[in-house]
This record gives structure tokens, sequence and C-alpha cells, in this order.
């Protein structure tokens, strides 16, 4: 996930070996959803205070600049995928894992949480291949259903 | 006071257990005694969201992103805020109150628009990571001891864990990892 926060933007992700100036692509989730590019800045563990809570992530600074970054609200980071994207409708598309079948990207929110996914096909229909919650820390009306809350099969 | 940003320190959210409303402060505190007494680590984030907090952000969301008139936001005891700026004639200045509340929504760092009730705002929810190494030798709230072998060893997602909160009237919300409350909403 990356996320700006009181101005810095951070980036968690499950890869520990992200060097300085590494291409990161950005999905923002809510519709119309864009995908934008950024690059790492540094290993920074101090972006570990931003919402995920997983032992799994490491946590770097990158680049807000043209990262069209919202503040506050968080968008699906991708390391290692150099394809293209497209468009259905409102939603970006990608075939991640080169399977010829497009990954597709959601989040819905939780009681005091979001929690986004990518799917292999339409989303809620197809496979959930990803999943990760991050922590809002205020209360909000719940939107997600059941079989987007994890776990990725 | 005008509502803006100088209201986002106001009532301040508690990450303290004293702040919860019995029976729950007591059944937290105990199931935390027996977690500790285990030798699991507990950060406890988020006990008490205060009610006014939570008008404060519900009402300036709603007026900076959703057009909420300003002069219909209902009043709130203890809460002595003007939604509506006005101009230097004294009528209501729409746009001035609109960037005011959305001053207040930055601040705030919200996205979403926020409730105006949950368990944490009732102070019957706390929001807490539990982790542990090898085995947890715990307490149950009877004083009995289990011990759990399963994974993974984190409160979020340990079934065994959380129904040893439950004998504690300490309720798991599976879908957000660190929340627990009185009835498990």
């Amino acid at each position: 996930m990356a996320v700006v926060k009181s101005g810095k933007a951070c980036l968690s992700i499950q890869n520990r070996s992200l060097a300085p100036d590494s291409v990161i692509r950005l999905v923002n989730a809510a519709p119309p959803q864009k995908a934008s590019d950024t690059r790492v800045i540094a290993i920074d563990e101090s972006c570990s205070s931003t919402g995920t809570a997983d032992g799994d992530l490491r946590h770097y600074e990158i680049r807000a600049e043209n990262a069209g970054l919202i503040p506050s609200m968080p968008a699906i980071a991708i390391s290692g995928f150099s394809g293209s994207f497209s468009k259905d409708g409102d939603l970006a598309t990608a075939d991640l894992d080169a399977d010829g079948q497009p990954e597709y990207f959601r989040f819905c929110t939780s009681s005091e949480g979001l929690h986004f996914t990518v799917w292999s096909g339409k989303p809620l229909e197809g496979r959930l291949r990803w999943h990760q919650y991050y922590y809002l820390g205020y209360d909000v009306e719940p939107t997600c259903m059941p079989n987007e809350l994890g776990p990725a099969r | 006071m005008l509502s803006g940003s100088q209201w986002v320190s106001h009532f301040p959210n508690s990450a303290s257990v004293d702040d919860l409303v019995e029976p729950f402060r007591t059944n937290v505190r105990r199931f935390v005694a027996a977690l500790q007494q285990a030798h699991a680590t507990v950060a406890i984030a988020a006990t008490l969201r205060r009610p006014e907090r939570a008008y404060l952000m519900h009402f300036a969301f709603a007026i900076a992103r959703e057009g909420a008139d300003p002069n219909g936001v209902p009043a709130k005891a203890g809460v002595d805020i003007q939604w509506v700026h006005r101009d230097a004639q004294g009528a209501p200045d729409l746009a001035a109150s609109k960037s005011a509340a959305e001053q207040m929504v930055q601040g705030y760092g919200i996205v979403f628009k926020p409730a105006l009730t949950s368990r944490h705002i009732e102070g019957k929810a706390v929001d807490m990571t539990i982790e542990w190494q090898n085995n947890l030798v715990i307490a149950t709230s009877n004083g009995t001891s289990t011990t759990i072998t399963s994974a993974p060893r984190t409160g979020s997602g340990n079934a065994d864990l959380q129904k040893v909160g439950s004998s504690f009237g300490v309720i798991k919300l599976v879908s957000d990892p660190p929340h627990w409350s009185f009835d498990g909403h």
C-alpha cells in the first residue's frame, strides 16, 4: 500500500529488497480507478505507523510528485510489474501474472478500516489473489462483502 | 467558536482502558492481564472515541464534501461550534463555512464519512494488537489454564485466542484485525 500522511508518501510492501529509485506502480482503487508510477526513495521505518500492521511488510518513503496519491487515501502498490494497464469502464486492469487473464482492483470499508483486494477476473466474481487491510482509526459505515475480507487463494 | 482547524485538537481520542465503560473496562483489564501474564505482547491503539469528536468529524465531512447546509447541522451538548460563517454584513457565507469545514476534514485526515455511533464511541471497544512467541499458556476467565499451539500467533487471526477473549467478555470483530468489543461489533 502507498499513502500520503502528514505530507510524507509512504510505501508498505511485502518486498524487503527494493533499491532506491525502483519503480512502483500505483492503482487508486476508488472509481474512476487510475494507475500511476512513482519511485522508491529509501527504507523508512517511520512509515510503519501508516495503518498497515503486518509483520511481513517493509516500509519505504516514495516520491509523492506526480504519483496521483490523494492525502490519507491509500493506493495499491505493485513492484516488479512493467506491463500495461487497461480500462474496463471505471476500473483499471492489468495482467499482473501474465497468464492472459486480467487482474482487477477493489477496496471496501469495514467498521474502521479499508480492505484492498486484487482479483483474477471481475471483483467479487473472480478469484481473490491478494488482500491487505488498512486501519483508518475512525469509525465508518461498512460496505465490505464477506468474500472480500480475505484470505487470498 | 467558529468551525475551523482549531477544533481538531479538541476532544482527543483515548487509548486508555480507564476510559472504557463498565463492565467492559474490567473485562478488558482482566483479559490484558492474562495476556501479559502469559508473556504476550499487547499494544492498545484506541479505546474511547469521544462522541463530540465523532460529531465534529461527521458534520465537517458532510458540509465540506457532501454539500450539507451548515445551518441545518443539529447542535450537540458540550460542543459550542458555529458551523455558519458570516460575511461583513452578517449574512451567511457558505463558501467560508465550507472552507472551514474542509480545514477540519484535512486536519482529521479523513477521506470517508465518519460514523456518529459505534462501539468505540460508546466506550465498549478496544483496538489492540496481540502477538506472542511459541506456545501461549494463558488463563481463561474462570482461571483454567489453556495452551494455544495454533497459528497465527496474533490476536487478529488466532481463533483459539479469540475464544479465550470471549471468556472474558471481549469479543473479536473479524473484519477489523485490531478490533475487540463487548459484543463483537
